[in-house]
C-alpha cells in the first residue's frame, strides 16, 4: 500500500504519456461515476493493429497513470492480442500494489480499451 | 465542562486496531461510528438470555423479548421527547424516509435542500415522478442552507419540506425549526432527516415541531440494520403501511383485515429486536456523556481542522465556521488519492461525492475529502490528520 504512490505513478499523473486527441479513428469514453474518473481514448487502427493512441484522462493518480502506461504498451499491438490483455497484465504494468477499493481506478483504461476495440 | 475523549476511548475496542503499524485515527464518523463495548455486551446479553420471537409466543423468553423491545422503544422515544407510539423501528434512516414518501398522500410541491443526501432526495424524486408532483431545491449559500431562498420557495402550493438537520457534506446545522414554521404556516408538512443530527445534537421533536424525524442507529454508536421513524401520532394513524405481513395485523379474515393501531403496523415481519436493544443501549451511553457536550467537542475539533487546513496552500474548505465535520479539496490531488495516502498513515476519512452528487455538480467538483470527528476523537487525532494531509501534498509535489 505504501508503495502505491511511487515517484513513477506521480510523474505519470502530472505528465501523462500520449495525452491528447486523434482526428480520426475510434473514440471511446469510459468512466467510474463513483470516483468521477473519466477517460477518453482515441485509437487509430489499421490492418488489424493499433497504429496510434491518445487519451484525455481526468481522474485520480492511479487511473491516470494506468491509462498512460497502457497507451505506451499497446501502440503497434495487434488488436487480437490487445483484446486478450487482462487484469494481471495491467497490474503488472503498474508495478504497485492496488487496494481492493482502487481496482476500478487501475482497470478503467483497460476496460475502456476493450470496449473500443470490441466492434473493430 | 468539556468532553474528555480519553475517558471513553477504552470503551471502543475497534479503535485499538492498527493500520500499517499505527493506531487508527478514525475520522469517518459521518459514515458510521464505532460501537462501545456496552452496546456489544447488550447485544450479547439479548441473544444469550432473552432471545425469542417477541409478543406472539406465550412463554417466558418471548415475554422477555417483548419487554426488551417495548423498553427499547420507550428509551429511544424518550431520547427525542416523543411518546413510544410515535416511534417506529425501521432498518435505517433511508428506510424511514422511504416509508413516509411511499405511504404519505401529498398534494403540492416537494421541497428539499440542494445539499440533500441521496437518501433524502431519491425517495422524493421517485414520489414526484410517480404522482406528477413538482420538486424544488433550496440552494446552498456559503456552505449553508440559504434560508432566505427557502422563505421564497415554501408557499401555499407546498406539500412537504424534507430537510437534514445537519448536513453530511458541510457539517452545517440547518434551521429546521424555521423550516417547520414556514411549512406549517403554509399547511405543509416537514420531515427532518436526522441521520447526522440525532447522534450529536440534543433533539426534541416537540421543540423543532417536526412532523416526521428519521435517523439511523449505526451513526450513533448503535448496531447496523436499525433505524427509527418518528411521526406525530395523528399523522402515523393516517398513514397506510407500504409493507404488510406478520406481526402488524390484529386479525385476518377473508373479507376483512384489521391492522395493529400502533407503530407495530409499520413493522411487518419479526422485528430486529437485538438492533432495538443495541440502539437503546447506545442512547443510554450517549445520554450519560451528554449530547450537547459531544456536539461542542466535535465543533472544537472541526475548528482545529479548519485552522490547520487554512495554514496550508491550495486547500479549499467547504465548511462554515461552526461546522461539526470538515469537507475539503486539495488542488490537483484527487480526493481518493488523499484518502489513500491518509490511510497508509492509519487515518480514516471519506472521499467522494458523499451521496450528494447534485451538490457536488453545483460546486463544480467531483468530490471532496471529509473528516468527521466524534466523541472519541482527540486533538492528537486531528494533528496526525493535518500532518498526513501535508505529507499527501508533499507526495504530489515530488
Amino acid at each position: 500500500m505504501k508503495n502505491m504512490y511511487r515517484q513513477r505513478i506521480i510523474e505519470l499523473y502530472r505528465n501523462p504519456k500520449n495525452s491528447g486527441k486523434l482526428e480520426k479513428g475510434i473514440k471511446q469514453k469510459g468512466e467510474n461515476p463513483h470516483c468521477g474518473d473519466i477517460t477518453e481514448l482515441y485509437i487509430d487502427t489499421r490492418e488489424g493493429k493499433i497504429k496510434d493512441i491518445r487519451h484525455t484522462t481526468n481522474g485520480c493518480a492511479i487511473s491516470t497513470a494506468a491509462v498512460s502506461l497502457l497507451s505506451k504498451q499497446i501502440k503497434g499491438m495487434e488488436i487480437e492480442k490487445a483484446m486478450e490483455l487482462d487484469r494481471d497484465w495491467m497490474l503488472n504494468l503498474l508495478e504497485v500494489e492496488i487496494s481492493p477499493m482502487r481496482m476500478k481506478c487501475a482497470l478503467l483504461g483497460l476496460k475502456t480499451l476493450k470496449k473500443a476495440l470490441k466492434d473493430t | 465542562m468539556a468532553l474528555k475523549p480519553y475517558k471513553y476511548i477504552e470503551d471502543f475496542s475497534a479503535l485499538e486496531e492498527k493500520v500499517n503499524g499505527e493506531r487508527i485515527a478514525y475520522l469517518d464518523n459521518a459514515a458510521t461510528t464505532h460501537k462501545p463495548n456496552q452496546v456489544i455486551e447488550a447485544l450479547k446479553d439479548f441473544y444469550t438470555r432473552h432471545n425469542a420471537n417477541p409478543g406472539k409466543s406465550l412463554h417466558e423468553l418471548a415475554n422477555r423479548a417483548k419487554r426488551k423491545l417495548d423498553q427499547s422503544r420507550e428509551t429511544v422515544a424518550d431520547f427525542i421527547n416523543a411518546s413510544p407510539e410515535e416511534a417506529v423501528f425501521t432498518r435505517n434512516c433511508t428506510e424511514s424516509i422511504n416509508l413516509v414518501s411511499q405511504s404519505l398522500e401529498i398534494e403540492g410541491k416537494i421541497i428539499i435542500p440542494e445539499m440533500s443526501h441521496h437518501s433524502n432526495q431519491l425517495p422524493w424524486r421517485k414520489k414526484a415522478e410517480r404522482r406528477g408532483l413538482e420538486i424544488e431545491y433550496i440552494p446552498t449559500k456559503e456552505n449553508q442552507l440559504d434560508i432566505e431562498a427557502a422563505k421564497d420557495l415554501i408557499d401555499s402550493n407546498t406539500g412537504i419540506v424534507s430537510a437534514s438537520h445537519i448536513s453530511n457534506v458541510f457539517g452545517c446545522r440547518n434551521p429546521v425549526k424555521t423550516l417547520a414554521d414556514l411549512a406549517h404556516d403554509n399547511n405543509a408538512l416537514i420531515l427532518v432527516d436526522g441521520a447526522q443530527s440525532v447522534p450529536r445534537l440534543p433533539t426534541d421533536v416537540r421543540d423543532i415541531d417536526a412532523d416526521f424525524l428519521a435517523f439511523s442507529s449505526h451513526k450513533m454508536c448503535g448496531p447496523t440494520g436499525t433505524g427509527v421513524l418518528y411521526g406525530k401520532k395523528n399523522l402515523l394513524e393516517e398513514l397506510e403501511s407500504y409493507q404488510v405481513g406478520g406481526g402488524m395485523v390484529r386479525t385476518v379474515e377473508k373479507s376483512n383485515i384489521e391492522f395493529e393501531p400502533g407503530p407495530e403496523r409499520f413493522e411487518a415481519g419479526t422485528e430486529n429486536v437485538a438492533g432495538a436493544v443495541g440502539l437503546a443501549e447506545a442512547v443510554k451511553y450517549l445520554e450519560e456523556i451528554g449530547l450537547d457536550k459531544i456536539y461542542r467537542h466535535e465543533k472544537q475539533l472541526s475548528k482545529r481542522i479548519i485552522q490547520g487546513l487554512e495554514d496550508l496552500d491550495n486547500v479549499k474548505i467547504y465548511a462554515p465556521d461552526n461546522a461539526c465535520l470538515v469537507s475539503f479539496h486539495i488542488e490537483d490531488i484527487h480526493p481518493h488519492d488523499v484518502s489513500e495516502i491518509l490511510n497508509s498513515r492509519g487515518i480514516a476519512i471519506r472521499s467522494g461525492h458523499h451521496c450528494a452528487q447534485l451538490q457536488m455538480e453545483k460546486l463544480g467538483i467531483t468530490g471532496t475529502s471529509r473528516a468527521s470527528p466524534y466523541l472519541y476523537n482527540t486533538e492528537k487525532d486531528i494533528d496526525r490528520f493535518l500532518e498526513a494531509v501535508q505529507e499527501a501534498q508533499e507526495v504530489f509535489e515530488r
